[in-house]
C-alpha cells in the first residue's frame, strides 16, 4: 500500500515537471495517472496547469521583440562610420 | 576598395533593421545586440572577396551573424551551465511555497485577447536570464526544435528542457506577481 501511495502521490514540484512535459511530449500512462490525481487534489498544481497552457498559447502569438526606428537609424550611421575607419586602416 | 565600400554601405541601409530585429530575438542586451550586428558588418567588409555570390547578400549576413551570437552565446555562459532546481519555488518537501502558489488567472479563455496581459507577458518576458530568454525566444519566436536549439547555443537536451521549464516557473511568477495583483 505503501509503495502504491508513492507511485500516486506526486510533489507540487514534480507535478510542475510533468506539466512542462506534457506541453511538449506525450506523458506515459503513470505519468498522466500521477498528474491527473495530482491536480485533481491540489488546487496550485491544477492553477498551474491551466496558466502554463494559456502561456504557452501566447508565447506561440506573441513573441517579438520591439525595435525603434530612430535608434536603428542611428545605428546605422555608427556602423558606417566604424566601416570607414576600417577602410582608411 | 571603393566598390567594397559602396556594397557595404547599401548593406547597412538595406539590412540593419531587420538584423537588429533578429539578434533582438536572441540576445535582450541592447548594447550587445548593436555590437554584434556592427561587427557582422564589419565582418562582412573584412570578408568581402570570401563573398561566392552563390547565396544573396541577405542571407550571407545573417550567416555571419548566426555565427556571431553563437559565439557570443559560447563565451558569455561558458561554464555556467549550472544545474537549475527551481527551489525558490518549493519547500524542501516539493510543495509550492506559500507565497508563490499559483492563484487563478480568472477567464483564461479571454486573456489572448487581452492586450495587458500581452504586454505583461512581454516585461516578464525580457526580465528573464539571459539564456532562457534566448531558449524561449528561439523556440517561440523562430519556432525551431529543440535538436536546433540545442546545437545553435552549445546546449544538452537535458540543460535545454531544465530552462525551458524554469523560464516557465519565472513567467508565471511574474505574472501572477504583476499582472494579476495589479
Amino acid at each position: 500500500m505503501n509503495k502504491l501511495m508513492n507511485i500516486l502521490m506526486l510533489s507540487c514540484k514534480k507535478a510542475a515537471e510533468l506539466i512542462a512535459k506534457k506541453l511538449e511530449a506525450p506523458l506515459s500512462t503513470t505519468e498522466q495517472m500521477q498528474l491527473s490525481i495530482h491536480t485533481k487534489m491540489c488546487k496550485a498544481c491544477s492553477n498551474y496547469q491551466s496558466q502554463q497552457v494559456v502561456i504557452d498559447k501566447a508565447l506561440k502569438e506573441n513573441c517579438k521583440s520591439s525595435t525603434n526606428e530612430a535608434e536603428c537609424e542611428e545605428l546605422k550611421a555608427d556602423i558606417l562610420k566604424k566601416l570607414k575607419s576600417e577602410g582608411e586602416k | 576598395m571603393e566598390t567594397a565600400t559602396s556594397i557595404i554601405t547599401e548593406l547597412v541601409q538595406k539590412h540593419t533593421a531587420e538584423l537588429v530585429a533578429y539578434a533582438a530575438s536572441r540576445v535582450k542586451d541592447r548594447q550587445e545586440t548593436d555590437d554584434l550586428v556592427q561587427n557582422t558588418f564589419i565582418a562582412a567588409f573584412k570578408g568581402i572577396e570570401n563573398y561566392k555570390g552563390d547565396s544573396s547578400h541577405r542571407t550571407w549576413l545573417f550567416s555571419i551573424l548566426r555565427n556571431k551570437i553563437t559565439d557570443h552565446y559560447r563565451k558569455f555562459y561558458r561554464g555556467k551551465d549550472q544545474e537549475i532546481s527551481g527551489d525558490e519555488y518549493f519547500d524542501n518537501n516539493g510543495s509550492w511555497i506559500t507565497d508563490k502558489q499559483p492563484a487563478s488567472f480568472g477567464d483564461e479563455e479571454h486573456l489572448l485577447d487581452n492586450s495587458e496581459f500581452n504586454d505583461t507577458l512581454r516585461t516578464c518576458r525580457e526580465h528573464l536570464p539571459g539564456k532562457q530568454f534566448a531558449v524561449i525566444q528561439m523556440k517561440y519566436y523562430d519556432q525551431l526544435d529543440a535538436d536546433d536549439i540545442c546545437k545553435e547555443l552549445g546546449l544538452s537536451s537535458t540543460y535545454y528542457w531544465q530552462l525551458v521549464h524554469r523560464a516557465k516557473l519565472q513567467l508565471r511568477d511574474c505574472l501572477q506577481k504583476n499582472w494579476l495583483n495589479e
